[in-house]
């Protein structure tokens, strides 16, 4: 515990360094309190600045309206043995061929000789990690996953042949902006858009990299820009929320808050009915997925709404009926 | 009174309070009553602090709620790292940390030279202990070099093992997503980088307030070692210390909880022990027969669902459940059980009928798996408890949802 919380990582640290490198050639006070701002916490600017200007640490000397570091260089500091440790960890897991050469790999496992590793992969046990994850290893695969990564840095169109679960093969531009992991999948997906000339607008795609064929770079002279694309992607659910009851029977709040912690939500209790009301917002790609798992807590969970939603829960619960002849409700 | 400092020395003072923030968000000052009004109001702030927009706040039946609120989904970077940048530190510290640098960039030398260098450098009187212990420390966490010259010991700046280039801070910004990945950030934060690549989906970012007691297991683990934990009791919040053996660490990635599966010489038996629950470990000797225990629990292991290596009743052996599934339109649900079924035998056993088996020790835990397929389950056969509760949950939902009602209609 003691190694990973230590000074050396915290922000103030990160931030005085920052503004000591700025300091060699001078750094207005609107500067520092800039870089406090951006780097720091709500009230970092407030409760350092003040001893970095006028403590006792001596780390800067003002000149008219400008303040110079004391110390000639700029700082950074090595790798700690923490983070080569972690490093080293990364050496085994087959994911780390997505990212570095044959010839990369053996610089770095070179450089990492004698570094114990922070974690074997084998300590870990998945208990449900889908069984049909990527093809880490396969050749395509890394040359398809490296071309969409540089394509993402490069924000430049890329024609990708692709193998649709629902439709046949297609072949199509898309504009990448991010590449989506899931460890409950164990798969990568690429988000991008797709634009339509008959809309003139552009289309939010999902694809899974795994069922991609081939990359090549596009002759497109138009590039989406990370602003629409980060509107594609990024803002909030317009779709209503879905709105659970949870009661207190068999720790369900518990269990069903942790496992829904990973999505954008609201959550309140109602003391006089001794219940929680859960609002979850979610993207339509996900609404089949919610679903099931919200089947899966029983009768502990009650979806409320949108109707629509609720619509499909009661529809499968009246065809259980029938499969299972289940007495009717009173 | 003391002045309110957004750093903190001590990571478990944040800890619960940022989960309860984040994973619960409904309760109000006075759930926390097991804590003071002042320590509430303190963390709360940090927390704040921490988080910025991220930390909300809301009015229910119950009073003013604070949470912490995110869709994991669409973030680069686990807003709960923050905690992990919160540790306090002296006048001493920063000022040696800084000049200690400075100072070594050109030349290695003694901690008498360096003490002798800061002081003049600084204009502030550093005793020779103070500077020596600083040393020390930055060399155990693999900043500086220390090596004896004559009968001194001389500290030199470490030069970086790695050249941090494009290749190895990309694989950074995807690694920083999974385990331990708070040290991930601080190599992206210190090259002047975040990850503008990756986001992560089923991603529970609570994890990483894990991550100092589960480096501590790990590294036991590696060493075959024993070690003592302090838990806190889920239910009671009675701490408890237990000395365990810890053999693996099971994920369940749907759910999101985390376990150290240990080994307990004096029962001889494994059990699970949440992550979250862990407070503090303290590593204690070699455990002789670790190969042996390990050996065992990966024999057991495929008839665990969950974490239970004992079912309420020896007679739960498993379960198995025939589905009614067409072929032409679902096959997306045959795949689906191949790959959640964790090594269960899918057979078709006729048109559109395909019948999932499963041994396990307790096969209570996989009760919410089966109900995944509420609208698909021809017949259902476990332990007389089991379906009996299966049909229960599922007469008392189609109740709750009225379903009964409009049938008759």
């Amino acid at each position: 515990m003691s190694k990973l919380f230590s000074e050396i990582y915290g922000c103030y640290f990160g931030i005085i360094s920052d503004i000591l490198n700025r300091a060699e050639s001078g750094i207005s006070k609107k500067d520092i309190d800039g870089a406090a701002n951006r780097r720091g916490f709500s009230e970092t600017a407030f409760h350092l600045l003040p001893e970095l200007i006028d403590g006792e640490w001596n780390f800067l000397e003002k000149r008219g309206d400008l303040y110079y570091s004391r110390f000639k260089g700029s700082f950074g500091r090595p790798a700690t043995g923490l983070e080569l440790s972690w490093l080293a960890a990364l050496l085994d897991d087959p994911r780390i061929r997505l990212f570095l050469s044959c010839e990369r790999l053996g610089e770095l496992k070179a450089s990492l000789d004698g570094v114990t590793p922070a974690f074997d992969a084998d300590a870990f046990i998945s208990l449900d990690r889908h069984l049909d994850g990527d093809p880490y290893t396969h050749p395509n695969y890394i040359a398809n996953f490296r071309q969409i990564l540089e394509a993402c840095k490069d924000n430049r169109p890329i024609v990708i042949v692709y193998d649709s679960e629902k439709t046949s093969r297609s072949k199509r531009t898309y504009h990448p902006f991010k590449i989506s992991y899931s460890e409950l999948n164990d798969k990568f997906r690429l988000l991008c858009a797709a634009f339509d000339a008959k809309t003139q607008r552009l289309n939010k795609m999902i694809l899974n990299i795994g069922r991609i064929l081939s990359v090549e770079p596009s002759e497109l002279a138009y590039r989406a820009s990370k602003e629409d694309l980060c509107k594609l992607f990024l803002e909030p659910n317009e779709n209503p929320h879905i709105i659970l009851e949870i009661t207190k029977e068999r720790n369900s709040p518990e269990r069903f808050l942790l496992q829904f912690a990973s999505f954008d939500r609201k959550t309140e209790y109602d003391p006089e009915r001794d219940v929680y009301t859960c609002r979850i917002s979610y993207d339509t790609a996900d609404e089949a997925e919610l679903l099931i798992r919200i089947l899966g807590f029983g009768p502990t969970v009650k979806v409320l709404g949108p109707q629509g939603f609720l619509d499909q829960i009661k529809e499968r619960l009246k065809k259980q009926i029938r499969f299972m002849d289940y007495p009717a409700a009173p | 009174m003391a002045e309110f400092s957004e750093l903190i020395k001590n990571f478990n003072k944040i800890r619960d309070f940022m989960r309860d923030f984040y994973i619960y968000g409904f309760k109000t000052r006075a759930d926390f009553s097991i804590k003071s009004a002042r320590t509430y109001d303190n963390e709360k702030r940090r927390c704040e602090s921490y988080l910025g927009e991220n930390f909300k706040w809301s009015y229910s039946g119950g009073g003013k709620a604070s949470f912490v609120s995110a869709d994991c989904g669409k973030i680069p970077t686990n807003p709960l790292f923050s905690a992990w940048k919160s540790k306090s530190f002296t006048d001493n510290d920063v000022m040696l940390h800084f000049f200690l640098i400075d100072i070594l960039r050109s030349a290695g030398k003694s901690a008498e030279e360096l003490t002798d260098e800061i002081t003049q450098k600084s204009g502030k009187l550093f005793d020779l202990q103070t500077v020596r212990g600083k040393c020390n420390e930055y060399a155990d966490l693999g900043l500086l070099t220390k090596e004896k010259k004559g009968k001194a010991f001389h500290y030199g700046l470490l030069k970086d093992a790695i050249n941090f280039d494009d290749e190895i801070l990309d694989a950074v910004k995807f690694f920083q997503g999974g385990t331990l990945g708070v040290i991930g950030e601080f190599i992206l934060e210190n090259a002047g980088c975040n990850n503008d690549l990756f986001v992560f989906k089923h991603h529970y970012i609570a994890h990483t307030l894990e991550d100092g007691v589960l480096l501590d297991i790990l590294s036991a683990m590696r060493e075959h070692k024993k070690i003592e934990m302090t838990l806190i009791g889920a239910k009671s919040r009675k701490t408890v210390k237990n000395r365990v053996v810890p053999a693996k660490i099971l994920c369940s990635f749907s759910s999101g909880r985390r376990y150290l599966c240990a080994y307990l010489p004096a029962s001889r038996r494994f059990s699970a022990y949440r992550l979250d629950s862990v407070k503090s470990v303290a590593a204690l000797e070699p455990f002789a027969d670790y190969g042996e225990i390990q050996n065992s629990l990966l024999r057991n292991i495929d008839k665990v669902w969950g974490v239970s290596f004992d079912g309420e009743s020896r007679n739960e052996k498993g379960f198995s459940m025939t589905l009614r599934i067409d072929e032409s339109k679902e096959k997306h649900i045959i795949n689906r059980i191949n790959k959640e079924g964790r090594g269960g035998v899918l057979e078709r056993i006729g048109d559109n009928t395909f019948k999932f088996t499963k041994e396990l020790f307790d096969a209570n835990e996989a009760m919410p798996w089966v109900k995944t397929f509420i609208g698909k389950i021809i017949s259902f056969k476990a332990s007389d408890r089991l379906e009996k509760k299966l049909n229960a949950d599922i007469r008392r939902m189609a109740e709750m949802y009225g379903i009964g009602g409009e049938e008759n209609e």
